[in-house]
């Protein structure tokens, strides 16, 4: 019997220590991936109104992005119902969660400098509405932290604090003024802290998705219509060299230089070395050549928006398939 | 406390994203992958199988005759005919051919026509020589591929046409041409029959300078070119009735006969050092293969007499020979090496197969095959496998390659109307294009010479 209970103690304690272990790393990590997650999806919807603002240039869709970053922050305030509902909702967390009343009189103040013409009527409905908007933010961020830090702490004295902040946390949605001003204070300073780190990350994620990293790369890549509409092109310019010696094994491969508008500017055979010694390989790599450079195949269907990805391209010529 | 704690959580967190970064950046490089550099590759493995469209300007005479347009002309004949050339319309030509010699092409002007190629020389006689430098040049990328000059003897004009023809070939397929060369014929006249008279002839590719060998009182069959160009060996039935195998010597015109055989001797072919004779001979309602040494005069036996064995055929390297046989059975393919062992039949197919020949590039056998009634020229492997029927015909035979393994000459005899019609057909080894061969009447049993200048005939 004391073995057994002895064994399950020790059971039920690597048990506790597992449960410990397992659940702080990576749901603590999980939870913070969220919010930049939530972060991408506006900023992926702003940068696809750049191209429209300017498609042809690479250097103007960064300063058009970085206009509509700001403008969400004023929009949804005073027209929520019509565009951008979805697109607001994930931008105002970082702004308002800066401690109550200071700080909406300081947002206010940013937003008429960004956009003034609009603003003035609908910025006391921010006024308003913040301070709604606020807390059930404030509640979900709570409730997220009450999960990150009953998985983080490990000690049941932390736990308590958790439960205190809970508790604390409904109280700021009626309070706003009132009741245990100390308490709440301690809090928003240490929310103030966290939620500046957030927002902190936010800005500079948002700042480095305006500049293109990973949502531009999605829109840049060529994708596969456009290969096959090459290669649909140059089909009808190459003449295959059939019925050749060693025809099987005359893969050609060169590389393209190619102007903005399409046009190959320069093709380069790879395979100098072949081309000096075999004469059938230099006459096939000088007929994909001539494809390349023949004028009814110039230029390239390829889209300018994505010249960063296609200015330099290698094309092979196989005629194996074609015996 | 808690504002350190979270803090700490941050910097930790922080800590390990750089470190997951700086793994993952170092597994990119190890493995070549750099996504912010990685090229676009396209394939393309489809394309068109058409003629290349060239642009052949007659050739400035300075000299004021007409030896550059005569020039201009063989050139186009021959390319043409290779299938593998499409010139374009001379009307069509925007630049002035005296402009592109002085002032050189302008690539746009044949861009525009979608001449891929521009070929312009000019023509020099002086001292019984014909001189010729031409250029080609690939008007897409704006560059001269060849420039050459070349000289023959004034009364030899139309060989420059022919080798400049080859230059051409050569420089765009990267294979050697075969228009500066000889074709050897059997020309027939008159009713068929016994009375048929049939004569050697010989020509060069283009159907110019036909002169023929024999005068048509015996009659000959399968002409056949040595390696070397200086003799020909075929079939005459001169003695007795009794087809025998004779030389024809070009350089002198003497004709000998090869050797006193019992019965007949036929279907000779030279091995590829010109030096002996691999041939037929006839004994006892059976035919073997034997191996004539033209040096010595010796005689081999290579098959038995226990079948027909026939249409002996060397490899391009001397060590294998084809031939037909029936000894399966019905006439099939077989393969030996050159001291008549390791026999193995080739040929499974259905139907009957004859008239084997190893292609100069030692790729492809051609062979006559005759299934349901229905003649075919196909090529195969040395092996047997990859069997291809390139043409049919009411009677297609007798395959001979070219000098570049690349085209085939064969036979082809049509009825209309009660007549039978026979002329020399080429047909690419792709069988994708075919023309019928110059001939002044009507012709069979094409020989086809090695490019004349590489041999002792050649001057």
């Amino acid at each position: 019997m004391k073995r057994a209970a002895i064994l399950s103690g020790i059971l039920h304690g690597i048990i506790l220590i597992i449960m410990m272990i397992g659940l702080i790393n990576p749901f603590s990590r999980k939870l913070e991936d969220q919010r930049p997650l939530m972060i991408d999806f506006v900023d992926i919807s702003e940068i696809t109104k750049a191209p429209i603002i300017a498609p042809m240039d690479v250097m103007e869709p960064e300063p058009a992005v970085e206009a509509p970053q700001q403008e969400p922050e004023p929009q949804p305030v005073p027209a929520p119902p019509l565009e951008q509902p979805p697109l607001p909702a994930p931008m105002p967390e970082p702004s308002p969660p800066p401690p109550p009343v200071e700080q909406q009189q300081s947002h206010p103040k940013s937003e008429p400098v960004e956009t003034p013409e609009p603003e003035p009527l609908p910025m006391p409905e921010l006024k308003k509405e913040d301070p709604k908007k606020e807390e059930p933010k404030k509640e979900e961020k709570k409730s997220e932290r009450q999960l990150e830090e009953k998985k983080k702490p490990e000690s049941p004295k932390q736990e308590k604090a958790e439960v205190n902040l809970t508790k604390e946390q409904p109280k700021p949605k009626v309070n706003e003024a009132k009741e245990k001003k100390k308490i709440d204070d301690a809090f928003n300073d240490i929310f103030a802290d966290v939620t500046k780190e957030t927002k902190k990350k936010d800005t500079s994620k948002t700042s480095g998705k305006t500049k293109g990293a990973p949502a531009e790369q999605v829109g840049e890549v060529v994708t596969a219509s456009e290969i096959d509409a090459i290669r649909r092109l140059m089909q009808r310019c190459w003449i295959v060299p059939n019925g050749v010696r060693g025809v099987r094994n005359l893969q050609v491969k060169l590389k393209l230089n190619i102007a903005k508008d399409g046009t190959v500017q320069s093709a380069q055979i790879v395979d100098r070395v072949r081309m000096a010694g075999d004469p059938v390989f230099r006459a096939a790599a000088e007929s994909a050549e001539r494809a390349i450079m023949d004028p009814s195949c110039n230029p390239l269907p390829l889209n300018p928006e994505k010249y960063q990805q296609w200015k330099t391209m290698s094309m092979t010529f196989d005629p194996a398939d074609m015996q | 406390m808690m504002e350190s704690k979270i803090l700490m959580m941050k910097t930790i967190n922080q800590l390990l994203k750089y470190i997951a970064a700086a793994s993952f950046a170092i597994i990119l490089s190890n493995t070549g992958i750099s996504p912010a550099h990685a090229e676009l590759e396209v394939t393309i493995n489809q394309g068109q199988i058409k003629p290349t469209p060239i642009a052949i300007t007659p050739f400035v005479d300075k000299s004021g005759q007409t030896f550059g347009q005569d020039l201009a002309d063989i050139i186009t004949y021959d390319l043409q005919s290779s299938g593998l050339f499409l010139p374009v319309d001379p009307k069509a030509f925007v630049q002035s051919i005296d402009s592109i010699n002085i002032q050189g092409p302008r690539f746009a002007d044949w861009r525009i026509l979608n001449a891929q190629c521009l070929l312009a020389g000019e023509v020099e006689v002086s001292g019984g020589q014909v001189t010729v430098r031409f250029r080609l040049f690939d008007s897409f990328r704006g560059t001269q591929m060849l420039g050459l000059e070349l000289s023959v003897d004034e009364k030899k004009w139309r060989r420059l046409g022919h080798m400049i023809a080859d230059e051409v070939y050569k420089r765009i397929t990267g294979e050697e041409g075969y228009f500066n060369t000889l074709i050897s014929f059997i020309e027939e006249s008159g009713p068929h029959g016994r009375k048929r008279m049939r004569r050697l002839g010989i020509m060069d590719y283009d159907g110019a300078n036909v002169r023929y060998l024999t005068d048509g009182k015996y009659m000959v069959l399968t002409p056949r070119f040595s390696p070397n160009n200086r003799d020909i060996a075929f079939l005459s039935f001169e003695k007795q009735g009794l087809a025998q195998v004779y030389l024809y010597n070009l350089a002198n015109g003497s004709k000998k006969l090869l050797g006193q055989f019992e019965g007949m001797s036929f279907a000779p072919r030279f091995s590829p050092d010109a030096t002996k004779l691999v041939m037929s001979l006839e004994k006892r309602g059976n035919s073997a293969i034997y191996l004539k040494d033209l040096t010595s005069g010796s005689l081999t036996a290579l098959t038995q007499h226990t079948c027909i064995d026939t249409s002996p055929c060397f490899s391009p390297d001397g060590n294998n020979i084809v031939f037909t046989s029936d000894r399966g059975g019905n006439e099939q393919i077989y393969v030996m090496d050159s001291r008549g062992g390791d026999v193995h039949r080739i040929s499974f197919g259905g139907g009957k197969y004859s008239q084997p020949v190893w292609s100069p590039r030692g790729d492809l056998i051609a062979f006559t095959k005759i299934q349901q009634g229905q003649f075919y020229i196909g090529v195969m492997n040395p092996d047997g496998s990859n069997e291809r029927l390139i043409c049919t015909d009411y009677l297609v035979e007798a395959p001979i390659w070219s000098p570049n393994g690349r085209v085939i000459l064969y036979t082809r005899e049509r009825r209309s109307k009660g007549t039978r019609f026979s002329k020399i057909c080429a047909i690419d080894v792709t069988g994708r294009t075919k023309c019928e061969l110059k001939t002044p009447r009507e012709a069979t049993d094409a020989a086809w010479s090695q490019l004349l200048d590489k041999s002792a005939v050649a001057a």
